[in-house]
Formats: structure tokens, sequence, C-alpha cells
């Protein structure tokens, strides 16, 4: 790749030795960023931003206990003064962040931008999108209505069934043995304070691992992209873009509340939001151990899946096609698993 | 400011300018609404009249405590009628209470003292008990509080 | 390859301030959107109801009746009352000082269950005042009356609990626990003698715990005893204009409104009970004492005059005239007054003098109820008779004729006289002294039956059907 030039004219020489550490960041920016597919992953970054803005205010009236979670989540979109719309933004963020953040995963497998040596970016990704599931289980928990309620109490029961780590890890979570005020307080903490932490210092650890290895190859791409101004520009237009977008999404489908927790009895129609909704049916479909093993092991062989492509690209494996079935397939399959999911 | 001459650095310049007005209005606007989530309304709320009974209720000399909606009133016979104080201080918020020995309003927290009228005789206060509005209908005393 | 363009700012990058165009178009679209949001949120209702207030002393009374699932349907019902915004909660009415004859520690506190008028009181004073002078305050006293004796010894003691004092309300009594005794409480009875003197309950008419004046106003509140065989007010109502009228608009009655608020004529259109016999017009104030503005007693065997008619009926009047013109509300009182007017002379007075003569004369025993003919002169006043003036009073014709007098003629001549007759016949021929009950014996003479026909003649115009 060709390296950035020195600036030739004596007035810049000046105002570049202040700009040098732009430059640091747009070393080598290739020109492909520029195309759509590869700005996927931006948005789901500025996403993280307008989450966090949104849940600090939302703290500002949610009540972690279970005898007033659900009452001011209730306030919340009905009383407080644009409490729905605060609520609504944080809500239907979540659910765009989550699918783009599926499309950035979808277009790195395709294009295998994990290649050497770059496979620290996928590793690192990777635990950025489990951390956003997590986010997204344990922020749901919070409404304590019921499907919080039985979402907490099969999830946290699926956890308990690991071998040797599970029943510790069932009590952490769940402050002993049944889902309790415990429960409840525990995942608030996990979605408020470690978990927004950690996801927040994950993301700019996998950006800077993203800079430090460089991009992987792509084909017809080869001139130079800068950083600033032209892709933090961009990168504006599409977040105000979706803040257009996700205003409007609120003010059509405003946030609303299922019926509160019911201890005793678990309705028939409770079921996960939508990006569980695959894991769900899979594990409904297969028998206990069997689905959570499946699970497990395909989530460990998606983590690590940059060195299975390396030693299978030794081999001769045409990687690409590879990845193209492989990812058809899988996306195939969770689509019919979220389909089944609405007919049962 | 420089008069920008050329048709590059104009361009530039206008680009600029809608996108810093729009982004002023834009997340101005968003933030706005932020923020409008976060403080509470100010506005008055409506004040309803609360009955309290019949003026005869209210002895000469006693006070009757009373707390409406939140709001912590003592009801007593001054010198030009039936009063409604509000009980907070008027220094720095606390509870006053009635002495009838002295007939005198009395706060704990830096002993400030209120004539049986409200007025502030001694201590910190700045300015007299803060009253609620008391209206008569016949007999019958209501006094104007704001919903809670 | 460079691309230079960006080392030299003041050469035109066309892409660069596309974006630029594109971001500031972009936020003014936000920011209309954002003002979207403030419309929207302005059209909503927030909330709508009222919040209660709930104090530190009645938090303590609310958290553990909640936590222990007691009474919470009770709680649920006050969060809705106009006392819960204000505040006044469970201890302002339920407490109680040491010594009072009902009140008891209940976990650190001493309160009462019975919350009676003396209660009330301490802020709807007028009200309390008002009721305690009314005919409704004395409903428990009519132990020395034959009711009593009815329910009492004819039916059973246990009757009187829930039947008797079901509407007119029991002797409450306190055990030694400060508990309330099972035979004479709960009831709601509107004369209640509550163990602290005072008599009645305000929740007989103003359902606790929401106390609601909507709910008060409603004809089903009074309908509950004033209702049935012996005075089936609520039924001649229902019967009556204003009663259909009423049904057919509730929802335009605004029945939620304060008395200041609340006038015939001008605020809703059709009036319920509280509308004649208590509530506010632009003329006169709310009053709880129901007979202010009652002119006749329709209880007794033979209707008589209140005390000071002649102003209890201008009041009564002026109700009317919120609504009628005079004519119609002149027309109406004098119809009314004349058909009371008739049962008095043509079969009150006389089934009673008989009556009278009879215990007199000793063909009777002085026992209530232990012979046929007490029971027939009982139903002929307390029952058809009553029904017949009640329905005068209301103008509900079926309850005039057909449920009222019909009835009254029908078993004072099929069977009260016969059983007169059999025991006295000299009382039997009183009975029918008068004009207007000849016809029984004597039937009607040549000229009579002429004068009839002339009369139907004239009132049918000439158009009377038949032969």
């Amino acid at each position: 790749m060709s390296t950035s030039s020195r600036p030739q004219t004596e007035s810049f020489e000046h105002a570049a030795k202040n700009k040098s550490w732009i430059e640091y960041i747009q070393k080598d920016l290739p020109e492909h960023l520029d195309w759509w597919p590869y700005t996927l992953g931006a948005i789901p970054l500025t996403l993280f931003g307008l989450l966090v803005a949104t849940g600090l205010m939302l703290t500002f009236y949610y009540v972690p206990s279970p005898e007033k979670a659900y009452e001011s989540v209730e306030q919340i979109t009905h009383e407080v003064y644009l409490g729905w719309f605060v609520r609504g933004v944080h809500k239907v963020s979540v659910d765009l962040m989550i699918l783009f953040l599926l499309f950035h995963v979808i277009r790195v497998f395709i294009t295998r931008a994990y290649r050497s040596p770059g496979e620290l970016k996928w590793v690192s990704g990777s635990v950025v999108l489990f951390v956003t599931f997590a986010m997204g289980f344990t922020g749901y928990s919070l409404v304590y209505d019921n499907v919080s309620y039985w979402g907490m109490t099969v999830v946290t029961d699926m956890l308990g069934n690991l071998p040797v780590v599970g029943t510790p890890l069932l009590y952490l979570l769940r402050g002993g043995p049944e889902v309790s005020g415990s429960t409840l307080l525990r995942l608030y903490d996990l979605h408020t304070k470690l978990l927004p932490v950690l996801l927040g210092g994950l993301v700019i650890g996998h950006v800077v691992v993203v800079r430090l290895t460089g991009f992987a190859e792509v084909a017809g791409s080869r001139g130079f992209h800068a950083f600033y101004p032209e892709h933090t520009l961009k990168m504006g237009a599409i977040a105000v873009g979706f803040l257009v977008l996700i205003v409007d999404l609120v003010m059509i489908f405003p946030p609303t509340l299922g019926p509160p927790a019911n201890p005793q009895e678990v309705a028939s129609d409770v079921s996960p939001p939508w990006y569980f909704s695959a894991p769900y049916m899979w594990i409904s479909l297969l028998p206990g151990p069997v689905a959570i093993w499946s699970l497990l092991g395909g989530a460990g062989l998606f983590v690590v899946y940059p060195f299975v492509d390396r030693v299978l690209s030794e081999r001769g494996w045409p990687m690409a096609i590879m990845n193209a079935v492989v990812g058809i397939v899988v996306v195939g399959a969770v689509a019919v698993l979220m389909y089944l999911d609405t007919r049962m | 400011m420089a008069i920008i001459h050329d048709d590059a650095g104009r361009r530039r310049f206008l680009s600029q300018a809608v996108m810093g007005f729009g982004l002023l209005f834009g997340l101005g606007t968003l933030g706005l609404r932020f923020v409008q989530f976060l403080v509470p309304s100010q506005k008055p709320r409506q004040s309803e009249a609360v009955l309290i009974g019949a003026e005869s209720r209210i002895q000469p000399g006693e006070a009757l405590s009373l707390d409406l909606g939140g709001h912590k009133i003592l009801v007593l016979q001054t010198d030009e009628g039936v009063a409604a104080f509000s009980r907070r201080c008027t220094d720095l918020g606390c509870l006053v209470s009635w002495n009838r020995e002295r007939q005198q309003f009395l706060c704990p927290c830096h002993r400030g003292v209120y004539d049986k009228n409200g007025t502030n005789i001694a201590g910190p206060p700045p300015r007299p008990l803060d009253r609620f509005e008391v209206i008569k209908r016949g007999e019958q005393l209501y006094v104007n509080v704001q919903s809670a | 390859m460079e691309d230079m363009d960006k080392e030299q700012p003041s050469a035109p990058n066309g892409k660069l301030n596309f974006t630029r165009y594109m971001i500031g178009g972009l936020c003014l679209v936000l920011f209309l959107a954002l003002t979207g949001v403030g419309y929207v949120q302005m059209e909503e209702r927030l909330g709508g109801g009222v919040r209660p207030f709930i104090s530190g002393e009645n938090k303590k009374c609310i958290d553990c009746h909640m936590a222990k699932d007691i009474a919470v349907g009770g709680i649920n019902d006050w969060k809705y009352s106009r006392h819960a915004p204000k505040g006044i909660g469970c201890i302002e009415c339920h407490r109680a000082e040491k010594g009072e004859p009902d009140a008891y520690d209940h976990y650190g506190s001493m309160v009462s269950t019975l919350v009676t008028p003396k209660d009330c009181m301490q802020c709807h004073d007028k009200e309390a005042k008002e009721f305690a002078k009314s005919h409704h305050a004395k409903g428990a006293q009519f132990t020395n009356s034959l009711d009593n004796f009815l329910g009492n010894v004819v039916e059973g003691p246990e009757v009187i609990t829930t039947g008797c004092a079901g509407c007119h309300g029991s002797v409450v009594k306190v055990m030694e626990n400060g508990k309330l005794h099972p035979s004479t409480w709960p009831n709601s009875g509107i004369g209640r003698v509550n163990p602290d003197g005072s008599k009645g309950t305000c929740a007989a008419c103003h359902a606790r715990h929401s106390f609601s004046i909507a709910q008060a106003r409603q004809p089903e509140s009074c309908g509950r005893c004033h209702m049935g065989p012996d005075h089936p007010q609520i039924e001649a109502y229902y019967e009556s204009k204003h009663g259909v009228m009423f049904s057919a608009n509730k929802d335009k009655m605004k029945l939620a409104q304060p008395s200041e608020k609340w006038h015939p004529g001008k605020d809703y259109l059709f009036p319920t009970c509280a509308t004649c016999h208590m509530s506010a017009t632009t003329t006169q104030e709310v009053t709880h004492d129901v007979g202010d503005r009652i002119s006749w007693t329709l209880r007794p065997v033979i209707s008589t005059r209140l005390e000071n008619y002649e102003v209890r009926r201008k009041a009564m009047k002026q109700v009317c005239s919120s609504c009628h013109s005079e004519q119609i509300v002149e027309r109406f009182f004098t119809s009314m007054d004349q058909g009371i007017n008739l049962y008095n002379k043509k079969f009150g007075k006389p089934s009673k003098a008989a009556m009278d003569k009879l215990l007199a004369m000793k063909k009777i025993t002085p026992t209530p109820y232990d012979e046929e003919i007490e029971w027939v002169f009982y139903e002929l006043w307390h029952h058809e008779g009553r029904r017949a003036r009640h329905g005068l009073s209301k103008m509900a014709p079926d309850f005039v004729h057909w449920q009222g007098f019909y009835e009254v003629a029908k078993h004072f001549y099929t069977k009260f006289l016969p059983m007169v007759r059999k025991l006295s016949p000299e009382v039997a021929k009183e009975l029918i002294s008068q004009e207007s009950h000849k016809w029984v014996e004597k039937g009607m003479t040549k000229e009579e039956i002429a004068r009839m026909i002339e009369f139907y003649d004239k009132e049918m115009q000439g158009k009377r059907g038949g032969g």
C-alpha cells in the first residue's frame, strides 16, 4: 500500500505538524471504505452513543425494584413529558443497532476481511457482538413485564445448565437459586454499569485493532480515502439520517408495555425479542443438551473462524465461495427459525 | 471576517454554513427534547379549593394542623380573620410549629420566630410565612392548594 | 497515487460540499421531525386521572394492607376518590381517640372501624348537620312501630339484622375488644345509631371508599331502599318521563360536577332523585335534609301535610320551575294533591276508622298480624295505597292506576269490605257510607248512567267506540 505523501508547499508544513494525529488516523485508509457496505460498522457505533445518552436519561426515572420497575416504566411511557419519546428512541435504536451489526458481520464474513494479519479484528468484534446481545437481554429484563420475567427465568436457567460453571453462574446472575428482586438489581447493574463500560472499551479496542492491523485488500480499491473530512462527514450524514429515521419510527411505532410480570403463570404468547428469536426456536426444537452444546459450539466456531479460514485456505479450499455459501445457509436458517417462531 | 472571493471557497463556506445551521437546529432540538424530558415541568398546576370545615372548627389561639396534598398547613385565627399558613419556614424550609403558650410560630432549625399573624419577628427568616388563600362560602372554609 | 485535493483546501470538492449539504438538510428534516414529536406530546393527554397523595402516616396503613392483601379493594377505590389527591386518607377518617366507645389499637394506631357522620363532620359539617335533622337520620327509630313487630316477631330477629337494618340502620353494639357485634354490623343503613351517638352513615349514599358525588346522584343510590311493593319510588321514577329521559341521556348528565356547576335546566336537563329532593338550583343551595322540599308525608295510613308545608312546597316548585313553565308545575301539583286527597277520603280514612272501631269492639285481637283482616288492611295502606300515592307524586300512571288505586279498590271492595261485614255489619255500613261508595250496593240510577254517557260523549266528541 502506498504511503501518504508529505505536503509540498511551505505554508502547509506548519499546519501539517499539528495535523499529524489526523494523518496518523487516516494513514493508509483505502478508497473502498467509501463504498456503502464498508460503512456499515460505523452505524452501530453512532447508535451505541445514542443508546448511552437515552439510557442515561432513562435512569433518571426508572426504579430497579420488582414492585416499582413496571410502574416506573409505565410512568415513563405514559406520564413523563416526552418519556415515550426517549424510551422509544432507546428501543428503536437497539433494534436498528443489532440489525446493522448483523449486516456488518455478514459483510465482513463475505469479504473475509478477517484475513491475516487481521484475525484479532474478528475476535474482538465477536466479543462485541456477544456483549451487545447481553445488553439487549439485560435491558429488556428491566421492564419487568411478562416477557422480561420469563425471559430472565429461561435464559438464566439455560446458563445454569452449562457444565462446571453453570450453577455458580446461575447463582451469580440470579442472586440466589430463584429469580427475585436481587436478580433484577443485578441485571440492572450489568445493564447500566458493567456492560456499557465493557462494551465501550471493547468497541474502542475493536476500532483500534482495525486501525492497527489495517484493512484487507479489496479488488479495485487503490486510492486513498481521507478519514477527515471525507469519512467523518459521511459518517455524520449517515448518523443524522439515522436520527431522522429513528425519530420517525418512534412516532409511527411508539413504545408499549406488555402485561406485568406474573410469576404464577407463564403466558403462552411469551417470546423473546426478534434478535433472540432464532436461538430460542433452536432450543425449543432440539432436546436440551443438544441445543445448548450446539449453540456453544457454534459460538466458539464463530469466534475462531479466521483461524479456521486460514487453515482451510492453506489446504486450497475456495473460501470466498465457502463463505458465501455458509453465509446464505446460516442467514436462511435464521430466517426460517424466526418465521417458525411467529407461527408457534 | 475575510471576504471570500474565490468560487471554491465560497461554495465550501456555503455548504459549511448550511451544515452548521442544520446541526444547530437539528441537534439543538434533539438536545432540547432531552432536557425537557429530564427537567420536570415548572408550570403551576391547577389549584383546588379543599373543604376544611366550618369556621367554628378553628378555636381562637389554637392552630389546626392540616396536610393537604403534601402541603403542610397551619390554620389560625389572625387579626384579619382566618389564615392558612404554610409551615415552610421562609429561612431555609424547615417545618414551623405553633406554640400555644407563646402564641407564636417557632422554627427549630435556626430558632426563627413568627407572631400569630405570620410576621417574622426574630431569627433568620427574611419575610413572613407564606399563606394559602382561604375562601369562605357561608359557614364553610376552603383552602386553595395546588393539586399534587 | 495520491489524491492531492485534500491538501489544498481551496480546490473545489463537490463531494464534500454535497455531503455537508446533506448533513444540513437532514438536520433540518430532523428538526421538523422533532417539532412533530413536541406536537404529538401536546396532543397526548398525560395521565388523565389525578394521582393520590399518600402521607407518611397513611403510607403505613396502605403498605401493610397491600402487603397482607387485606381490604385492598377499598384502598384502590379510595385512590380514585376526590379525597385522595388532597391527601385525605385512612388516618384522617379512621382515627379515633382512646376512650371513644369503638376505638381500638390497631398495630400502634388508635382507630375505629366505623366512620360516622361525626367523623365526616370535621370537614363536612354543613351536610352532617342537615342530615342529622332529617328524617333519614331517624331511620332506625321504628322500634315501637308495627314494622318492628313484623320483622322481629312475625318473621324473625335475624331479618332485622340484614333486612330491616340494611336500609333503616341498626343500633351498633360494640364488643369488649372494641370490635363490632355481628348482629348489628355491617350495615350502612341510613339511620344507623352509632356508638358515638351520631345517627346515620354518609356511606349509605356516598358509597365508600370512592365517596363519589356522581354515584350518589344516580337514582340507584336512592333506589336501593326507596323501592319495592310498599314504596316503589325508583320504579315509579323510571316509569315517569323524567326517568325515561334520564336513562336516555345519562352521558349528558355531567353527574360529577360540583354543585355550583350542576343546576337543572342549565348544566343538565333531566332530574334524578337528588335534583328535586336535595340538589342545588340557581336559587337554592344543596340540602342534605331530604325532607326540606316535601310537603306531604305519604307514609302513614292517612297522608298528612308536614309542618311548614307551604314553604316546602314552594321550594319544590322552584326546582320544577328550573325547567318547566308555571302552568305545568301548578297543574301537576293540583292533580297530585287531588289524588292524595282522594285516597285519604275514599279509602284511607274510612278503612282506618273501621279498623279502630273493630278493635274497640274487640272484634279483632290487639295482636297485629294474627288475623287475615289485619294483613289485608296493612297492605291496603302500606303497600297498594302507598304505591298509588307515590305514583301520583312522580307522574307514573301505571303506579297510580294498575299497581295503585286499582288494587286498593279491588282489595277494599272484594276483601276488606266482606271481612268487615262478617265481623260487624254496622261498621261495614259506615265503611261505605260515602257517596263515592254507593255504586257497590245500589248500582247506578238511570240518570247517573245517562249523565255518564253524556260525559263520555262530550269527552270523546262523539267518537266513542263500541255500543
